[in-house]
């Protein structure tokens, strides 16, 4: 990870740096319809650039409600050039954006997500993250997201479950 | 809690203790309640907690099964503490000597096979009191609201895998 960069840039993208983004997607093979690339421009919370200032990974993020925990989530994503994925820099933005999220992160306001989630869909990424409890992220598993992709959560500090659902809300 | 005496059974228990214990189930009506089978139950019991006049006031106890949303095998850990004990942080300090122990066990037999215990709360009370995404001591994370409608929280071993 030296000489490489991650910057916060939640709404703060030149549009140079949108079209660089849109530019390492599509030489990696992202998107087959790039409309959705622009959708996801909107989601963009971090840029991670090497020593020359490129854009060499770009990840995600955006709130849902999990399907597993059915609380509501900061799901994040990342996407590495492929010259550059011998850093793990997929993992540095999980800690990055989570600890932000973290900072930012108010327990009075139950309004707000109550953690961060990843999924991993990746074989080769699957096979990296097969411990229960990630110490560097310090995240755990929690299920598998469509049965067969392990799902991993940081709650943020002194976070609660929200209210007690029935089964058929769940 | 300076004159609670917490007892590791793991199937070791005496003849007056098993008494003791079918004794404390009867009183505080679980045994009723619940409808289980005592002499299968004593075979799960990890600690029990007595007081100063040597009564049991607390159980805990601990089976293996297959959790269905983790998709691996758990401990499932229960607790019981008579009703004048309640609230004494009774229960919480079972459920931790037991999680510890059996970690332990795991630990040193390098059984990886159990990937950690998991704990159901089923009093709506505690449900409430323990609202926590994560309970400490030791660290237990919410990972389900299961069929009964009861919040689900798992502790993982130390180094345990999930299976892929």
């Amino acid at each position: 990870m030296d000489n490489i960069t991650i910057k916060d840039v939640r709404n703060a993208l030149s549009e140079s740096q949108k079209e660089e983004i849109i530019n390492l997607w599509k030489s990696g093979g992202a998107f087959s319809d790039m409309s959705a690339a622009n959708q996801r421009l909107k989601e963009i919370f971090a840029i991670a650039l090497d020593k020359n200032q490129k854009i060499i990974a770009v990840s995600t993020c955006y709130e849902d409600i999990d399907p597993i925990l059915n609380l509501k989530l900061h799901f994040i994503r990342a996407f590495v050039a492929e010259s550059s994925r011998e850093f793990k820099i997929g993992t540095e933005f999980i800690v990055f954006i989570l600890n932000t999220l973290e900072n930012e992160y108010d327990p009075n306001n139950e309004n707000l997500p109550i953690g961060g989630a990843w999924v991993l869909e990746n074989e080769l990424v699957k096979n990296n993250y097969k411990l229960a409890v990630s110490r560097h992220t310090k995240s755990t598993f929690y299920g598998y997201h469509h049965g067969i992709n392990p799902a991993r959560v940081r709650f943020f500090a002194n976070s609660k479950i929200p209210n007690l659902l029935t089964h058929e809300q769940y | 809690m300076s004159s609670i005496n917490f007892q590791a059974c793991f199937n070791n228990i005496s003849p007056q203790d098993k008494l003791a214990i079918i004794s404390f189930w009867k009183n505080s009506g679980l045994s009723n309640t619940l409808d289980f089978d005592e002499e299968q139950r004593l075979k799960q019991i990890g600690f029990i907690a007595k007081n100063s006049s040597n009564e049991v006031i607390g159980v805990s106890s601990y089976y293996l099964d297959i959790d269905e949303y983790l998709n691996a095998p758990f401990y499932y850990l229960r607790a019981a503490v008579a009703k004048k004990n309640q609230k004494s942080g009774i229960a919480a300090q079972l459920v931790d000597k037991m999680t510890r122990q059996l970690e332990k066990v795991c630990l040193e037999k390098n059984d990886t096979s159990v990937k950690g215990a998991v704990i159901v709360y089923e009093n709506p009370s505690l449900q409430k009191f323990f609202n926590g995404a994560v309970v400490e001591s030791p660290t237990f994370y919410f990972y389900a609201i299961d069929k009964k409608n009861c919040p689900r929280r798992v502790h993982y071993f130390k180094n345990a895998k999930i299976v892929n």
